[in-house]
């Protein structure tokens, strides 16, 4: 990791300070990434746990009489 | 940052949003605990994510393109068809990270990023114990950072074509904001129906009993404590407005550049929810929800023009507001047998819309937009088509204010909302089956909710005593 920063002589003329600036493209597909893989992740779990449970409602659902 | 007064303006103006973020904040600590103790035992755990989760969700997407839409489109189209990528608020831009150069960026940026999951969080409740978590996502992503966003970039900034061209007024967002998750919610009901057995076979519609109603009183209660954060994040809270040359006039703006006084607004904030409340109170005849929610009603009704009022009409319109509300949400339920199950399409459709126009002859005649080097605001060509005052500034009217709430209530909430809706239903991605709605959306986690009445405590503690013994 390098930010490229290695003097703070200078604040006035100092920008942008975390590291690999000017690949912010790169982070933005990264967010674009993640955000669409959440997407389809939550729409293959929803749709396996809705079959689950149209088969065998509440079958992992094991009560123990309150004591 | 070398010149002392623009840097403790700055430095202000940067923790002062700061701070805004972390109020509203507990919106959605409100919305959770809300929402959460009106779903049934078999849902809570559901309804508990499926708001949690339009945080991160509403967030990621204003940072992607929410935040870009409100600046690139405050002139499009009026002001010309073309769309810039130079906002700085792109996701590849370097002012919404660390740089020394740019303090404000960020924190607006997290701003408006909580107005967008206020917005999602407001479909919410209304879609609870039937809907698919799926849908609700791709709802709250379109409600959250798209269609309240549009409304806000045209009439919710001082740069924005139907502020300086209608002279729309609409200053913490009954309009912009509420109406258009209103009525977006309203939208997706039409076609997600009631919940089973919410209405009687001859139409009568029944109370479905929330499993915690004190949740839902002390969640209403966060989201008042959240709406003071939502308030102040639509200031400008220092700016020297005065004309280039000009005696420097420091003060809070709205958020036209407009100067207010933060201690107006409080007075304002107070009475409206104050009229709501009592008013609530009355019309439901003591009932807690109602009562709490009428704070909401009363602040959204009167928070188009909040900034201006008098605190005594903010008060009355707070009361108009809330029996408007109050009547609407037992008519429409009954009438089209829509089952909104915390209200929102009353409190913040009804009541948003209302604001809207309600601000439009209150306000009537006050010039609309200030421009000011301080506020970064400039007027365009030929603002104030329905009038300007002598200096030229475009001025609020009824018309505009009629126009610009009723555009953003059913052109960006009711009809995407109901397109939306039809959508996902045709794709059976609406609605979950009834075997599943009848079990409880929790399914097999539902004796994790409380393991203390469900047996899971129970079970525990007879393994931990044989081993005890052991």
């Amino acid at each position: 990791m390098s930010t490229g920063v290695t003097s703070l002589a200078n604040l006035a003329e100092m920008g942008a300070v975390y590291p690999f600036a000017g690949f912010e493209w790169l982070f933005t597909l990264i967010a674009a990434a993640f955000l669409v893989y959440f997407l389809v992740s939550q729409i293959k779990m929803e749709q396996g746990d809705i079959a689950h449970e149209l088969e065998a409602p509440g079958a992992e659902v094991a009560l123990a009489p309150a004591e | 940052m070398t010149e002392q007064l623009g840097a403790l303006t700055t430095i202000f103006t940067e923790f002062y949003f700061f701070l805004t973020v972390v109020l509203m904040f507990f919106i959605h600590v409100g919305f959770c605990m809300y929402e959460v103790g009106v779903a049934r035992t078999k849902n809570v755990q559901h309804t508990l994510l499926k708001n949690t989760m339009a945080i991160p969700l509403v967030g990621l997407c204003f940072f992607l393109f929410g935040m870009w839409i409100y600046i690139a489109f405050q002139g499009w189209p009026v002001n010309g068809l073309s769309l810039s990528f130079a906002t700085g608020f792109e996701p590849w831009s370097s002012k919404i990270a660390p740089n020394l150069s740019d303090r404000i960026s960020g924190v607006f940026w997290a701003a408006f990023a909580l107005f967008g999951m206020t917005a999602a969080s407001i479909v919410s409740g209304s879609l609870i114990e039937r809907t698919k978590t799926s849908a609700f996502f791709l709802i709250a992503i379109y409600v959250g950072a798209v269609a309240w966003v549009v409304p806000a970039a045209w009439g919710w900034a001082g740069n924005g074509w139907m502020a300086q061209y209608l002279g729309f007024h609409d200053q913490y967002c009954s309009a912009v904001l509420h109406s258009v998750a209103g009525f977006a919610t309203l939208g997706v009901l039409m076609h997600l129906g009631p919940r089973i057995g919410k209405f009687a076979p001859d139409g009568t519609p029944r109370e479905i009993p929330p499993h915690n109603p004190w949740l839902v009183t002390i969640g209403l209660f966060m989201i008042f404590i959240g709406f003071w954060g939502f308030y102040a994040a639509c200031h400008i809270p220092i700016a020297n407005v005065a004309a280039e040359g000009a005696t420097p006039y420091f003060t809070a703006t709205n958020i036209y550049g407009v100067p207010i006084t933060l201690s107006g607004v409080t007075m304002n904030f107070l009475l409206a929810l104050f009229g709501g409340m009592v008013t609530a109170y009355v019309v439901s005849k003591g009932n807690p929800f109602w009562t709490y929610s009428g704070g909401l009603t009363g602040l959204i009704s009167a928070s188009a023009g909040n900034d201006l009022y008098h605190p005594i009409i903010a008060l009355v319109i707070a009361i108009a507001g809330t029996v408007m509300a109050f009547k609407m949400h037992y008519w429409v339920e009954k009438k089209f047998k829509i089952d909104d199950a915390v209200g929102a399409v009353a409190v913040h459709g009804y009541c948003g819309l209302f604001g809207g126009v309600v601000a439009g002859f209150a306000l009537w005649g006050y010039p609309a937009v200030m421009p000011s080097a301080g506020a970064a605001i400039t007027l365009g060509e030929g603002v104030g088509w329905f009038g300007a005052n002598a200096e030229g500034l475009p001025i609020v009217t009824p018309f505009g204010n009629i126009i610009g709430s009723l555009v953003f209530a059913l052109g960006f909430g009711l009809a995407p909302g109901w397109v939306l809706g039809k959508l996902l239903k045709s794709l059976g991605m609406l609605r979950v089956p009834p075997a599943v709605e009848i079990h409880g959306l929790d399914g097999k986690r539902i004796p994790e909710t409380y393991p203390g009445l469900s047996g899971l405590e129970a079970q525990f503690e007879t393994i931990q005593r044989a081993e005890a013994k052991s």
